[in-house]
């Protein structure tokens, strides 16, 4: 017998434990409200809200114009920028989930379409931990601390397939395009700003988290991402020393 | 005349416009996989309860965001394996499926399934012993493709990768299982 079909045969086999019924105490934490509106519905007040902060962001890009303008600035690379009138709650998480497994660089180049950035150890140090995750093609670099990630660079390829990431920023977050070696950039500073991973399904399981100051740069169809507390000359150094 | 049972999509199209009972409904139809998924992603017994329970919640929460048309049992695995990963994460704790197998294995006296019966009792153990040495994302692949028997494209959006990476991920999880019942053999 194939060792597959053992498996399958052992799970039919396995008396798993009783699942525990769910269902009323699901209902009773639910029906007390409805879930949020939808993503259709969200749309009018989150075009609303870039037209509310048409001045502020204009004056940060520079770029003086026209919504659709302001609205195109707003994704770089693989990652969708999207502007809210409110954060959902946010809370910072100490798990890398998001990032996906953790792996040896030699695998995570196996696994990254194209040629894969990697960080100047020189430079910034070997990094604690590298994450890779498969659908959007990821590779994250993680500095670690006591407290939790100290400096988090993420590189991205541009081949779409079929889920995305989404920065959500809220109306307190600055957001300034510039270029970094001649390659677009859009630094984000300021209150909070949610980062996540939109599935298959549509949604982003929630698995938003609350992200430093970021840059994120356009290189050729890969964006690189950094994140930590830092200043924008620190990150553009990062940027610099994936190679 | 007797009225036809709602269908999954009516469930999900009237859960979305807050109706706490077509989602209790969803939950019912739904909870004896998530559990397992929680346990086959390493959560221990408890924590795939909270588990579950939170992935159902946090997906109530985000019906907003679910594209129509699309599978809802995928898309909710996918929440309930992450939620069992943090949780398994956060507490450090990891219940081998070996241990809860081999309590269930050995309760009771009772007959031998169809199923059990092909497969030896001592075989079964090596190869859950096995697969609980495996990494984690070895095990959760091997888990959903074959433990549970979910579909690839289930795997592929319960697992958060793409399609084509469940047959080269299930085949790579495959031999270095098989490395690992090689070194029991030894």
């Amino acid at each position: 017998m194939s060792l597959d079909r053992e498996l399958r045969v052992l799970g039919a086999a396995m008396e798993w434990p009783e699942t525990p019924d769910l269902a009323a105490a699901v209902k009773a934490t639910v029906g007390i409200v409805p879930p949020p509106r939808s993503r259709l519905s969200r749309r009018r007040p989150v075009v609303a809200v870039a037209l509310a902060v048409l001045v502020a962001v204009a004056a940060a890009l520079a770029v003086p114009q026209a919504r659709t303008a302001i609205l195109r600035a707003l994704g770089i690379g693989s990652v969708r920028i999207e502007l809210v009138d409110e954060l959902p709650p946010l809370a910072p998480r100490s798990d890398l989930s998001l990032l996906g497994a953790p792996l040896a660089l030699a695998e995570a180049r196996e696994r990254f379409p194209g040629r894969l950035l990697v960080p100047d150890a020189d430079t910034l140090g070997m990094p604690d931990e590298i994450r890779v995750l498969d659908a959007p093609a990821q590779v994250s670099y993680v500095w670690l601390e006591p407290t939790g990630v100290r400096l988090l660079a993420s590189v991205i390829s541009g081949r779409f397939v079929g889920s995305s990431f989404v920065k959500l920023i809220g109306p307190e977050t600055t957001l300034d395009e510039l270029t970094v070696d001649g390659r677009r950039a859009l630094w984000i500073t300021g209150e909070a700003h949610g980062f996540g991973l939109e599935g298959a399904g549509g949604a982003d399981f929630e698995e938003l988290r609350l992200a430093g100051n970021a840059l994120l740069v356009d290189d050729d169809g890969t964006t690189i991402r950094v994140e930590g507390d830092l200043a924008l000359d620190q990150a553009i150094r990062v940027v610099r020393a994936l190679r | 005349m007797v009225s036809r049972p709602p269908n999954e999509r009516e469930l999900v199209a009237r859960a979305k416009r807050g109706d706490a009972a077509a989602y209790e409904e969803l939950v019912r139809a739904h909870q004896v996989i998530a559990f397992r998924v929680a346990l086959v992603a390493g959560a221990s017994r408890a924590d795939a309860e909270e588990a579950v329970q939170d992935a159902f919640v946090k997906a109530y929460r985000a019906l907003g965001r679910f594209r129509e048309g699309a599978q809802f049992r995928p898309w909710l695995l996918a929440i309930v394996a992450n939620e069992a990963r943090n949780r398994r994460r956060a507490t450090g704790r990891r219940e081998a499926l070996v241990d809860r197998a081999a309590q269930v294995l050995s309760s009771g006296g009772a007959a031998p399934s169809p199923e059990a019966a092909v497969l030896a009792r001592e075989r079964r153990e090596t190869l859950l012993a096995g697969i609980s040495r495996l990494r984690d994302d070895d095990r959760e692949m091997l888990g959903c493709r074959f433990l549970l028997e979910l579909s690839e494209e289930e795997t592929a959006t319960a697992l958060g990768v793409r399609r084509g990476t469940v047959k080269s991920r299930t085949a790579r999880a495959l031999e270095r299982l098989r490395g690992e019942l090689a070194e029991d053999a030894g």
